[in-house]
């Protein structure tokens, strides 16, 4: 036997599609309020901007590069302490732990700024690939008409895309020394270390800041004035590979004048580390205006690169 | 809302070379074209009223607000829809319509809901997941219209709407652009070279030659003959005589080309000021009997089209403001 049809009165389905939003083919209705103040305009550029770098697969291998040397430090902490607990009120495998303790992870500031340094590599490889993906293609793509013709204005628009590289710097540098630094300490038979160290603490956020927020601005700068991938690449090589390079030959060759120093992002980015962490260091030592002119001028330099380029309407000469 | 734009002696000079110019111009709500060939200062003008491009000289006002100095203001009240492509690479339609309606100050689900609406009046429901720069000229034009149109603006600015589509698409975006005056009562600026889709959508027009306003005024009103008191007739006889005949009382002749190898009997003229079609009348009422022989054979006002109307202005430099 033929089984009956159901039948079934649409109106009755409506309330069971609790939330569901029914759209008219031919009617609008009214566009919400302002919900948001104007001055964080910025945000949406800095969520879009931060989604469109994490969706790809680039970023997934270099996040994965970075998190290995985290990983394995923070391993080494959690390895270190265990053993220490185990061997706690034994003679035998004090002077081996000391040692390891020593060679690894030492829980000074110097420790922190190397484990940034290092990680900086990776930060640097990532920006060069991200560049275009972040800034160069709303150039390509006259985004920057779409963008402005928005309540939304120039300065907006770069905090937006600054806070979204310097989110992808920050989730390979600072949070993860922090989260070394909070580890470390929780590994304590106190906590008198986070008091002990606030200076650590200080230098972490202070480096972690400068390097995500000076990276990211570089990156701007040179994304803006280039922006395809390929020029982005070289250029960035240029300055944290050649540029370091050429610096260190002639700093030999002039017999160690520190000047040639200042044209290495990298050496103003260590001296200001160490300035940051209390770490005693004969660079700049006798002229710290020096390497700050120097950063300020990098930093200058790449603002103004960007700012000139922004604009929403192109003028063709 | 009584006046949409409002010019005074505005200048935009790019160098030394002008780009665009105007002594006063005043636009009332409605469907306004912008007309003119490329490089007229279409897009300098659009560019000038959304606060992207600072004037040289002079304002101008959009929606009551000062299009250089309250340029956020204008920018909230206004959807503005560019004429080259411009989208954020790597977004879907919805994400990129989302974004506008943040830009906009709205938050992410209520911008992401209306996103949806749009792209469903737009008729982009299948293309909405879809990466933006992989769509067809057709959907991407749509996709623009629809950022344009989420934050329900006053005043919607479409510069050039039909590039690239064709002929189908071309239809279709005029007739979405009229519904959205019709339906949705939004006043709307649109800027085309085409005079097909300005003469089918617009109320008013502002014609732009070399940077210069050359008239602006209702449609209705510049193509009516009322204005230039300008008839059609036909003649009978003596072409030559004719000619001569009314020159001389001042009226202003135009023949119409007649088919090949054959004398044309269709002219347009265009009788002085404060004269009217008693004028014509008694001019071939006194010539009757005269020998070469001139009748008049037909006489109606004559009714342009905006094209003609267009290259009639263009031509002579000016045609001034029917509004006054």
């Amino acid at each position: 036997m033929a089984e009956e049809p159901l039948e079934i009165n649409e109106v009755d389905l409506f309330p069971k599609a609790m939330g569901a939003t029914v759209v008219d083919r031919w009617t609008l209705s009214s566009a919400p309020d302002e919900s948001r103040a104007p001055a964080l305009a910025w945000w949406p550029v800095a969520r879009i901007g931060l989604g469109l770098v994490v969706k790809r697969r680039i970023f997934k291998v270099f996040m994965g590069l970075g998190l290995i040397n985290f990983l394995f430090f923070s391993a080494m902490i959690y390895f270190l302490a265990g053993l220490a607990a185990q061997l706690k009120g034994q003679r035998f495998g004090q002077g081996p732990l000391e040692f390891a303790r020593n060679f690894i992870f030492t829980g000074t500031g110097e420790s922190y700024r190397d484990f940034i340094s290092g990680q900086n590599i990776v930060v640097m490889l990532l920006l060069a690939i991200s560049g275009a993906v972040l800034v160069g293609n709303d150039f390509r793509f006259r985004s920057l008409t779409f963008y402005f013709s928005k309540p939304l204005e120039r300065w907006q628009y770069f905090l937006g895309k600054l806070v979204a590289t310097s989110l992808l710097v920050s989730m390979l540098t600072l949070l993860p020394c922090l989260a070394l630094f909070v580890e470390y300490g929780l590994f304590g038979d106190t906590f008198d270390y986070f008091i002990e160290s606030w200076r650590i603490f200080f230098g972490i956020v202070a480096y972690g800041l400068l390097v995500s927020v000076g990276m990211s601005t570089l990156l701007l700068g040179v994304a803006a004035l280039l922006q395809r991938t390929i020029s982005i690449v070289m250029v960035w090589g240029l300055i944290f590979i050649f540029l370091p390079i050429v610096t260190e030959v002639i700093h030999e060759a002039a017999r160690g004048s520190h000047y040639w120093k200042l044209l290495d992002f990298w050496s103003l980015l260590q001296w200001c580390s160490n300035a940051f962490f209390g770490i005693e260091s004969s660079l700049f030592s006798a002229e710290p205006w020096y390497p700050i002119a120097a950063l300020a001028a990098w930093l200058g330099a790449a603002l103004w690169a960007f700012w000139s380029k922004t604009r929403a309407v192109e003028v063709v000469s | 809302m009584s006046e949409l734009i409002r010019l005074e002696k505005l200048k935009r000079l790019y160098g030394a070379h002008l780009a665009f110019e105007a002594d006063e111009v005043v636009l009332q709500p409605g469907v306004v074209g912008l007309l003119g060939p490329n490089g007229a200062g279409k897009s300098t003008l659009l560019n000038m009223l959304m606060g992207l491009l600072a004037p040289s000289a002079g304002r101008a006002w959009m929606l009551g607000f000062d299009a250089a100095r309250e340029s956020r203001k204008v920018r909230s009240r206004v959807g503005y829809m560019p004429e080259n492509d411009s989208f954020v690479a790597g977004l879907s339609v919805l994400q990129f319509v989302s974004l506008a309606g943040e830009l906009c100050g709205q938050k992410a689900v209520d911008a992401r809901r209306r996103a949806h609406e749009v792209l469903s009046l737009l008729g982009l429901e299948e293309a909405r997941y879809r990466l933006i720069e992989e769509q067809s000229t057709g959907i991407r034009q749509r996709a623009k219209l629809a950022q344009a149109l989420i934050n329900d603006p006053d005043l919607v600015i479409l510069d050039e709407p039909t590039n690239g589509l064709d002929p189908a698409g071309r239809s279709a975006m005029l007739e979405l652009i009229s519904r959205l005056h019709r339906e949705q009562g939004k006043s709307i600026l649109l800027s085309s070279h085409l005079l097909g889709d300005v003469e089918r959508v617009c109320d008013s027009v502002v014609i732009l030659d070399r940077g210069r306003v050359l008239a602006h005024g209702a449609v209705s009103e510049l193509t009516s003959s009322s204005l230039r008191n300008s008839y059609r007739i036909q003649v009978t006889g003596s072409v030559e005589a004719c000619g001569k005949l009314l020159r001389a009382r001042g009226v202003g002749l135009e023949a119409i080309p007649a088919r090949a190898g054959a004398p044309p009997r269709d002219y347009i003229v265009t009788l002085p000021p404060g004269a009217d079609t008693r004028l014509l009348l008694e001019a071939f009422s006194a010539a009757d009997g005269t020998e070469p022989a001139c009748l008049l054979s037909g006489l109606q006002p004559h009714e342009e089209n905006l094209e003609t109307v267009f290259e009639r202005i263009v031509a002579g430099g000016g045609g001034g403001s029917a509004d006054g």
